[in-house]
């Protein structure tokens, strides 16, 4: 199967047998052609990768971070079409991403058929649970940016909630409520700000019809006490939102994303897996052990991104056999990993954060 | 008005007054009393099953034992009783505990007091160690006792947060300051005024190295090696890595071959008691190492990176002398050495503490005269790298918290 047709053929379709033999087939080529592109990589291979590859779990990972400390690509200056910037966490150095068009191309063909799995083919109107401000700097993304850019092609008649003193446009929305009545609605929104302007705020709006995409990690939810549970529950009472899909994504790896299913798990594409392992050893775990997640994508070409170690924590809950008929292997995100005390003789006595200039 | 936290030798809040208030009589140097309250304190710390297992609380227990002290004791009479100065206490000392290695603070204040000085101990407000919480029972236990009564003066160890108001009053009221707690800590105390009498005693950023002979290793038995193992766990693990004497680059002297054969015979003996006791924060620290290791190799600097888990990387570098600052949590830099003498090239001024293994005394001693004039402050065996001694950093701590009056009689008239 080649990469077009891996991407735009019905997701969530292949069984593991053939998902094993089709990606590892596809993540080999892109492996070699990295060894062949892209000095950096080539050095790490050979530095800690040197066995024979027999499966999907010997295909060497990188760190995701790389790509905050160095420019990773495995095209000329020339090729580069776009450069994705990430904040990641937040104070350190954003990720930098270079895409060519064909990688860009593909990831956006990549998500529009993931989201077509929960939207349909047809474009819908569209609330944007954010500011335009986010938007409007073309030459420099935020996540943020990047990631309401990616999902406004999946619906029309864009309206942002939010105006640019990230002031609630009640009054906006109502007007955009009344003129869409009866038909679905995309939602999107980073699950913070969601929770935030939607459920925290007194907007009051009947969202029957909506469907909810959020993403952007639970660490602030988390903070709260609010699970994706309780998130789905919240803005179910409150706004009568019964379609809610959270999706767990990365920009060092934009248009592989894993699409929450109906019954709360994560679910790999077609032509994207994930890899739970042990962070002692970084040996692959079973079903059922929280480890490091690993992400594997096909669509990763102008650089070396199709096989990278997380700093998130997930379990595999399964594959093949979710309650909600989709084949491919299912999971959950448990968190960010959590950082080590380090003791050792220095750092006293450091300055207090107003002290520091 | 300051209000600080105490701890010892009651939990409470003083006030500025009682925080530097005079002892109402004194205390001689080596005093008897000084000498059976820290073996009082040694006892309670190694009585107690859950904390004596802890090799921190095990060392500090066994260091404070009158036994030690009296070694001590005579390793120093020949300055103390010497026949033309008296030792006097310096007077009032302010200690600054670091933050992490819990036990530093009471040897501090050991040899402090063993002078005769009256003292302020301050240990960070971060603290939630237990080991600490600890100690402070132990020494508030003993001091209840009536022949430790009087000790109570001269021990004050308190609490406070980032609080440059008491970091001022404290300092333009005692008679000296020791500092621990590394480079940033030491600035930001040197550059509190002081009286132009009070002496400083700072303990800035060190760092450590070990020197392994590999034949030794290579040709030991399986249980030497274990034994081996355990101990540089020990000097590499228990403070993250991190502490001043915790080995960073491990000096590897042989050939070619042996070096390589050491790396791998190391290895799985490292790592095996890595797993063990260092299980949890192996994982914790996984990414950090993992990462670090991927910047190293991006950066062409790697020549052999040995880590089959994420609890032991041994790592050799082509640089000659690597950037150790990360090293942490069980990240080793491999350097292979043709011979002993090669080493002093590359000690900087920093390097505090190196282990050594396998050497023969006439390799030591080479060693120690191959680094004359350089300020490596202790060759010490593996498994010794964190044993603390009253020479520390170069100083002679002892001499360094008093002061020698000169005494000279006059003719007969």
């Amino acid at each position: 199967m080649d990469i077009n047709s891996l991407i735009e053929t019905k997701q969530y379709s292949l069984t593991k047998e053939e998902k094993s033999k089709v990606l590892f087939d596809h993540l080999k080529r892109l492996h070699g052609y990295h060894l062949e592109n892209s000095p950096e990589y080539k050095r790490i291979c050979l530095q800690l990768f040197n066995e024979p590859m027999s499966s999907l779990e010997d295909i060497p990972y990188i760190p995701v971070s790389i790509f905050k400390n160095h420019e990773l690509k495995s095209i000329t200056n020339d090729e580069v079409f776009k450069v994705l910037t990430s904040s990641g966490t937040s104070g350190s150095t954003p990720s930098r991403i270079f895409l060519d068009k064909d990688t860009a191309n593909l990831q956006t063909k990549a998500l529009s058929n993931i989201m077509q799995y929960v939207i349909g083919k047809d474009r819908l109107p569209m609330i944007i649970v954010d500011s335009i401000s986010v938007v409007k700097n073309r030459l420099s993304y935020s996540a943020r940016g990047a990631g309401v850019l990616g999902m406004s092609i999946f619906g029309k008649y864009h309206f942002y909630l939010l105006d640019e003193q990230m002031n609630i446009d009640c009054e906006g929305c109502e007007r955009f409520l009344a003129k869409h009545k009866n038909t679905p609605i995309l939602l999107f929104g980073f699950t913070f700000m969601v929770w935030q302007y939607l459920y925290e705020s007194s907007i009051k709006a009947d969202l029957s019809e909506a469907i909810l995409i959020h993403s952007g990690g639970w660490k602030k939810m988390l903070e709260k006490a609010v699970d994706n549970n309780t998130f789905k529950k919240r803005l179910k009472e409150k706004l009568g939102i019964q379609k809610v899909f959270n999706f767990y994504g990365m920009a060092e790896q934009v248009g592989s994303v894993f699409l929450e299913c109906e019954h709360g798990y994560l679910h790999s594409p077609n032509f994207a897996d994930v890899i739970v392992r042990n962070p002692f050893d970084f040996a692959p775990m079973g079903k059922g052990q929280e480890g490091i997640i690993q992400v594997l994508s096909v669509l990763a070409k102008s650089y070396p991104g199709h096989s990278l170690l997380t700093e998130d924590m997930g379990i595999l809950v399964g594959e093949d056999d979710c309650k909600c008929s989709r084949k491919g292997k299912y999971f959950t995100i448990t968190g960010r990993m959590k950082k080590a005390d380090l003791r050792g003789c220095s750092d006293t006595f450091t300055a207090p954060e107003s002290q520091k200039v | 008005m300051i209000i600080v936290t105490q701890y010892c030798p009651e939990r409470k809040t003083i006030s500025e007054a009682e925080l530097i208030s005079d002892p109402s009589g004194s205390l001689a140097v080596f005093d008897n009393a000084t000498i059976s309250f820290f073996n009082k304190v040694s006892r309670l710390l190694l009585s107690d099953k859950n904390y004596n297992r802890a090799p921190e609380v095990a060392a500090l227990g066994f260091w404070l034992r009158s036994a030690n002290i009296e070694t001590m004791q005579k390793e120093n009479a020949h300055w103390i009783k010497a026949k033309n100065y008296s030792v006097n206490p310096l007077g009032k000392v302010f200690h600054v505990a670091p933050s992490n290695v819990d036990t530093i603070f009471l040897y501090s204040l050991c040899i402090s007091l063993l002078m005769g000085n009256v003292n302020i101990v301050r240990v960070s407000s971060s603290f939630n160690s237990p080991v600490v919480d600890f100690i402070i029972t132990c020494i508030n236990k003993a001091l209840e006792e009536n022949e430790f009564k009087v000790l109570k003066q001269y021990i004050r160890i308190i609490t406070y947060g980032h609080d440059e108001k008491i970091n001022n009053f404290i300092s333009t009221n005692v008679n000296g300051r020791v500092i621990w707690g590394g480079d940033s800590t030491v600035l930001h105390f040197k550059n509190i005024a002081t009286s132009v009498y009070t002496k400083d005693i700072l303990f800035p950023n060190r760092i450590s190295y070990s020197l392994f002979k590999a034949s030794a290793y290579n040709n030991a038995t399986t249980e030497a090696k274990q034994v081996c193992a355990h101990d540089f766990f020990n000097d590499g693990y228990t403070f993250d890595q991190m502490g001043c004497s915790s080995p960073r680059i491990i000096f590897v002297l042989g050939s070619e071959d042996e070096k390589e054969v050491f790396v791998k015979e190391l290895y799985p003996h490292l790592s095996a008691v890595a797993q063990k006791r260092y299980y949890e924060q192996a994982r914790l620290l996984s990414s950090q190492k993992y990462n670090h290791l991927i910047d190293d190799i991006i950066l062409n600097k790697v020549i052999h990176a040995e880590h089959s888990n994420n609890a032991t990387y041994l790592i050799e570098m082509k640089d000659n002398i690597p950037n150790v600052e990360f090293c942490q949590g069980g990240y080793f830099y491999i350097k292979h050495l043709n011979e002993i003498s090669m080493l002093k090239d590359m000690v900087s001024e920093a390097v505090q503490t190196l282990t050594h293994y396998g050497l023969e005394e006439h390799e030591v001693d080479e060693l120690n005269k191959s680094l004359y004039g350089k300020r490596v402050d202790r060759v010490v065996p593996v498994g010794q790298a964190l044993a603390f001694h009253y020479i520390w950093d170069g100083m002679n701590l002892f001499e360094e918290l008093s002061r020698k009056r000169v005494i000279e009689l006059g003719k007969n008239i």
